[in-house]
């Protein structure tokens, strides 16, 4: 199979069993790889499962671009039943993991069950061997994944989990190529749960291509294109850390617990304080001409940092009020070494300074600790009780949405998130397309599915027609990255033409398989994770798609969006046309009939069955 | 043809698309600020993430000199910013 290394490995943690099954060539079709691949994995074999029990299933899945050489064949996609929402949840990332995965003669790897001790596992090629991780059980992800590659070596790929992970923190993460994450929706945590500390790979075996004249044609006309812009320096020199002083000029970088959309401590932690007080170096991911990620070393802590990248900064730095670099750096190592994501340890962190500002809760809940905007020693203290669930760091373990529910006091119209997954790095009052894209992501409050503030700015911030196309448009095209294994910053921030992904992806496969019936595949598995919802959360519907009240009755109070908030009126119309749109009922579901055309019959018979469709 | 009192405004991204074209010769009226130069070439100042005049970054409201490359650097550069 072209494009496919051809095989998934699989484990069972339980019986300590592993094999390998061919990919169905209807599968690579149909689904493509990555998140595809995984959607349909899940939806056919984790069905009421508990997220954190043995019968779920961890999925790290490549596609047919990963460890091609265009830019930048480089994603893999860690995804499960979420711990976090009870949804399927997935997070990408970078380095070399995905690559190295098919040059190791695999696809896919799944895991199932769960390891009676603390385990990592080997491959190398054919060699597959669950081994023995007693010794680096408790260790921070970055200095388990240093001490695997002492011992087996440098050419071996890694994914750790931190402590966060092995304490089954409902957002922990999992790390890889020494400060890259698959931050969101806690496949960490499924980690942990089955103990699995690590996956270590290395591979020796090519990926075939279709048509090799056609690709080093498509590839060397993009990498050319990415060398000849002149906007790359920018990438060179700041990485996404560039994002953030516009963000914050447009009222969009979230701060102090999404209160406002301004911070005026921007000038200590943007791209210039960063530049000048912390980076050392870049960093790229395998292919990838762009160098997106900083290197960065805080003196005064005695730490090096990949990061922090705009997400990060947002949360830990606007969202916490941090406003030195050198802060919002040593709190990102913190939150590296023990698994966290950054940004819903950010959001999470946010939202206890603010209750414990307001009074909904004293240094009697906290355990004596001051926890106040702008105190990172405070923030620092909580990430670790938070990882090792010590304190007051067991509930905020749980996520923002389940330690509103205890503190209750109107506490739950400021946790910031949707469907139980922490709100990213955008304010939104003054964004009707990025608030509806937050609120439809399938994931939760993420903004990986689509990101529509430009749009918003470029159509009209005020305006709701034309919205809720935009984002079904943006949510094919962007997650379509994720199936196929490669980075999607390349167009999005290079402005690469989507043409040549057509054109690759021949090219490297040899299906047949046009521009269209690739975003149909998105489409598809748009409305397979959704249907996943529908299934395995009674209910499950129109409610779970709204913002937190903040954003519908509290106007913003300063910056470039003050006065901004979207009624709930507002909210509904948005709502009312993207279902529409998806040929979804009035309730969110997807009908019948959508789900017949998009070729998930099965599914819809499923449902239908259940009664939860038409 | 540049005049005495020109600058080249080069843009990125999708910037090009709302602008229609890659590269341009402005003429100044005055002496505008960058984000003044933006909407001189049909780009609202807000979509634009960095300015870069002559190779260094400098701020919206930097005054840029007759001769000078203006660069404008989009905050997304992939399709984002026109409708389906
Ligand atoms: S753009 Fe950044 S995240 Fe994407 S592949 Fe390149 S270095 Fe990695």
């Amino acid at each position: 199979m072209n494009g496919y290394a051809g095989k998934i490995l699989r484990v069972d943690l339980s019986t300590g069993k592993t094999w390998t099954e061919p990919v169905d060539p209807k599968l690579a079709r149909e689904y493509l790889g990555g998140r595809g691949f995984a959607a349909r994995l899940i939806y056919d074999e984790v069905k009421g499962a508990e997220a954190l029990g043995p019968d779920n299933r961890l999925v790290l899945a490549s596609g047919p671009f990963a460890g091609v050489f265009l830019p930048a064949g480089a994603k893999a996609t860690f995804a499960a039943k979420s711990s976090a929402t009870g949804l399927y949840g997935d997070a990408n990332v970078g380095g070399h993991l995905a690559a190295e995965l098919k040059y190791a003669g695999y696809d896919a790897i799944v895991f199932q069950g769960s390891a009676d001790r603390p385990v990592y596992l080997f491959v190398d090629d054919e060699t597959v061997q669950i081994r023995d991780a007693s010794r680096l059980w408790g260790k921070g992800a970055i200095e388990a994944e240093v001490a695997l590659k002492d011992e087996l070596g440098e050419d071996y790929q890694i994914a750790t989990i931190g402590p966060a992970g092995e304490n089954l923190v409902k957002y922990a993460c999992v790390g890889h190529d020494i400060g890259r994450q698959a931050g969101r929706t806690g496949a960490g945590a499924v980690m942990g749960s089955k103990r699995l500390k690590a996956i270590a790979v290395r591979g020796s075996q090519t990926v075939p291509v279709a048509d090799i004249e056609a690709l080093r044609r498509i590839s060397k006309e993009m990498f050319l294109k990415v060398k000849a812009d002149p906007g790359l320096q920018v990438w060179h020199d700041y990485g996404l850390g560039s994002v953030c002083s516009w963000a914050n000029s447009i009222g969009a970088f979230p701060t102090r617990n999404f209160s406002s959309g301004y911070f005026e401590g921007i000038d200590g932690i943007d791209h210039h304080a960063m530049r000048e007080r912390i980076i050392v170096g870049s960093k790229a991911c395998f292919g990838c001409p762009m160098a997106c990620g900083k290197f960065s070393r805080v003196k005064e802590r005695g730490v090096w940092v990949e990061g922090p990248e705009y997400e990060t900064t947002a949360l830990i730095g606007g969202n916490c009020a941090l406003n030195r670099i050198e802060d919002v750096a040593y709190a990102n190592y913190v939150c590296d070494e023990l698994g966290l994501d950054t940004i819903s340890a950010g959001n999470v962190i946010g939202f206890a300074m603010e209750c414990f500002q307001r009074g909904v809760i004293d240094e009697r809940t906290t355990g004596g600790l001051a926890v106040r905007f702008g105190d990172v020693e405070a923030f620092v203290t909580l990430a670790n009780r938070i990882a090792r669930r010590e304190g007051i760091g067991d509930l905020l373990a749980d996520g923002v949405k389940q330690t509103a529910a205890v503190w209750g006091k109107g506490s739950e119209s400021y946790a910031i998130q949707v469907k139980g997954l922490e709100w990213s790095g955008y304010e939104s009052r003054g964004a009707p397309a990025m608030m509806l894209a937050y609120m439809t992501a399938d994931i939760g409050a993420h903004h990986n599915r689509a990101w529509a503030i430009t749009y918003d700015i470029a159509q009209g911030r005020e305006k709701v027609e034309g919205k809720a196309a935009k984002v079904i448009d943006l949510q094919h095209v962007r997650p379509l990255f994720d199936c196929l294994g490669a980075c999607r910053l390349p167009w999005v921030e290079m402005g690469l033409d989507l043409k040549y992904y057509a054109e690759l992806f021949p090219a490297v496969t040899g299906l047949d398989l046009s521009w269209e019936d690739l975003l149909q595949v998105s489409e598809r598995v748009y409305n397979l994770t959704r249907a996943y919802a529908v299934r395995e959360v009674p209910g499950f519907g129109r409610s779970h798609d709204y913002p937190p009240e903040r954003f519908i009755s509290e106007p913003v109070p300063d910056g470039a969006t003050a006065g901004s908030r979207i009624p709930r009126d507002t909210l509904d119309a948005l709502l009312d046309d993207y279902y529409g749109l998806r040929g979804w009922d009035k309730t969110g579901r997807p009908t019948g009939v959508t789900l017949r055309r998009l070729g998930l019959g099965d599914v819809a018979e499923e449902l239908a069955a259940r009664g939860l469709v038409e | 043809m540049a005049s005495s009192n020109s600058v080249v405004v080069k843009l990125g991204g999708t910037l090009a698309e709302l602008a229609g074209t890659k590269q341009l010769c402005v003429e100044l009226p005055g002496e505008p600020t960058l984000a003044e130069v933006a909407a001189l070439v049909g780009v609202a100042p807000n979509l634009v993430m960095l300015y870069a005049v002559n190779g260094t970054l400098r701020a919206a409201d930097y005054r840029p000199s007759p001769g000078d490359e203006v660069l404008l650097i989009p905050a997304v550069a992939g399709g984002q910013l026109t409708g389906r």
